[in-house]
């Protein structure tokens, strides 16, 4: 019997979390990593979230690197973590990928085990819980992770949006987050757009929020080379997911693509 | 004491009566493969008897509370266990039955000094394709295998009273689970009380218990396929039977 602590029942099974000696995983990534931490591996990419009039926005670019190398450019770094919680995230992919399947599974472990959902305050500190176990791991420059928590409570009908520093500290945020590599300039931006635009992100109706959210990351990709950009002609767009009272929706591709022509590069052939 | 082959088959035997008859109280729980996937229906007064087990896995039971909730966290740890490990695709019912519980009741039925699981099991799994997969697993860690309408009765006479009206279920996978359902909850009335007195016993269940309505679907959005019907979709469903 574990009390619904997945954590603690994977343990039990010699699984260790965070551990370099205990885990059963490679701790550093196949990739040439640069082991000295300065290959900003923990912030090379941009995330980002805001409240809309619906719900909650979250996006994401693809691009993974080390160093400065493109490793990949279809990443998917907005990950579904139950119906109304979505983490995106910002670090080492190998570290973060494992907390991702390690929350989605604590989430519905609870709820199947104890019969009742994990409260929202449970969501968030599981999350928590999870960097500071992976502390150590951070502190040796490999294995940072810095996500953005985006959770919808259906009880209270309310969404809250969460980051994380490395160590496992939590925030919760008024309008917006955003994190990674390309997230200083975004975040004036996003900033100045909420203070003086005639409609601020918490007013913007959903398509409004999406061609928002991809002007940003646009911008994001312009001034920061580990944040990838659109790339019509291989069919590359962000993930933007978006969280309300129904659950979490992915914004379908062929969505992304009228939108961007329409009203984010409607110049560019 | 049970060191003589008879006595220990004695003593077998003595433990299959006393289970069937801590087992003839319980509350039926049926399966039937439907349009949509899978539904299970129940009615229980106190403890659930239709849980979730993985996404798309299913579980009905019948017995003592404290034994269903030991196995169900048996089955809960494997799935989940396994299902991180390697792929919630790797997570089948077959395999949490046939390598994980049934061992487990087996050995407890079958060793007499103590005591065993007073349960009966019924697994529901969307298998590949979302072609409907049950399972029964008996005190005795008996299992088997089907794939049409299923009715975990608590004894032989239940099952025989509803045993017509579950074969025409049967033949009707391919029909919505709302237009099944009066069928259904007629058959799973049956189980627990004679056809004449059906509509009072079904008109009462509706008052005095909480109905457990469950549909396993590919249909529901994101990984898990396991959706509790709210009291207004039962009550919609209910409807004829819900006035005086």
């Amino acid at each position: 019997m574990s009390g619904g602590d997945f954590l603690n029942l994977l343990k039990k099974e010699g699984y260790g979390f965070g551990s370099p000696s205990a885990s059963p995983y490679p701790a550093t990534s196949p990739y040439p990593i640069d082991l000295s931490g300065k290959a900003g591996l923990a912030s090379a990419t941009t995330i980002l979230a805001f409240k809309y009039k619906g719900g909650i926005l979250i996006a994401g670019d693809r691009r993974a690197t080390a160093g400065t190398t493109v490793m990949h450019d279809r990443a998917d770094k907005v990950i579904d973590i139950d119906r109304y919680a979505v983490m995106a995230i910002a670090g080492v992919p190998a570290t973060a990928f494992e907390m991702a399947r390690v929350l989605s599974h604590t989430f519905k472990y609870y709820r199947r085990s104890q019969l009742q959902d994990l409260s929202l305050e449970g969501k968030v500190r599981a999350l928590s819980r999870l960097l500071k176990e992976n502390a150590p791991m951070a502190l040796q420059g490999v294995g940072a992770v810095a996500p953005i928590f985006a959770v919808y409570d259906p009880l209270i009908k309310e969404g809250r949006i969460y980051f994380y520093d490395i160590l496992g500290a939590e925030f919760e945020v008024v309008e917006f987050a955003t994190t990674g590599s390309g997230s200083p300039g975004i975040r004036g931006a996003l900033h100045h757009h909420n203070k003086w635009s005639e409609t601020p992100a918490n007013e913007a109706g959903e398509e409004e929020a999406i061609v928002l959210a991809m002007r940003l990351l646009e911008t994001a990709a312009e001034f920061d080379v580990a944040t990838s950009g659109v790339k019509k002609a291989d069919n590359i767009f962000p993930i933007i997911k978006t969280i309300d009272k129904e659950g979490v929706h992915t914004v379908p591709l062929d969505r992304l693509n009228a939108l961007y022509r329409e009203k984010v590069s409607p110049n560019d052939v | 004491m049970f060191e003589e082959p008879y006595r220990w088959v004695e003593a077998v035997s003595n433990r299959r009566e006393y289970l069937d008859e801590q087992l003839k109280a319980g509350s039926p729980v049926l399966a039937l493969p439907c349009r949509e996937g899978i539904f299970l229906l129940s009615a229980s007064s106190g403890t659930q008897k239709v849980y979730e087990i993985y996404d798309r896995i299913a579980m009905g039971a019948i017995g003592h509370p404290a034994d269903v909730e030991r196995l169900r966290n048996v089955i809960l740890d494997m799935a989940h266990v396994e299902g991180f490990n390697r792929s919630p695709s790797d997570v089948t019912a077959r395999r949490l039955i046939q390598f994980g519980l049934a061992p487990m009741v087996k050995t407890a039925f079958e060793e007499i000094a103590h005591a065993p699981f007073i349960i009966r099991l019924l697994i529901a799994e969307l298998g590949p394709a979302d072609a409907p997969v049950l399972y029964t697993l008996n005190y005795d860690g008996v299992f088997k295998e089907e794939h049409r309408a299923l009715l975990l009765a608590p004894n032989e006479e239940a099952a025989e009273r509803s045993a017509a009206l579950m074969k025409t279920l049967s033949k009707k996978a391919n029909q919505p689970m709302a237009e099944l359902f009066e069928e259904a909850f007629k058959a799973w009335g049956l189980a627990e009380c004679e056809a004449d007195k059906l509509e009072a016993h079904l008109k009462e269940t509706l008052k005095e218990r909480r109905i457990e309505a469950v549909l396993l679907s590919s249909a529901i959005p994101g990984p898990s396929k396991y959706h509790e019907l709210s009291k207004d979709e039962i009550a919609d469903l209910t409807q004829a039977w819900s006035g005086d």
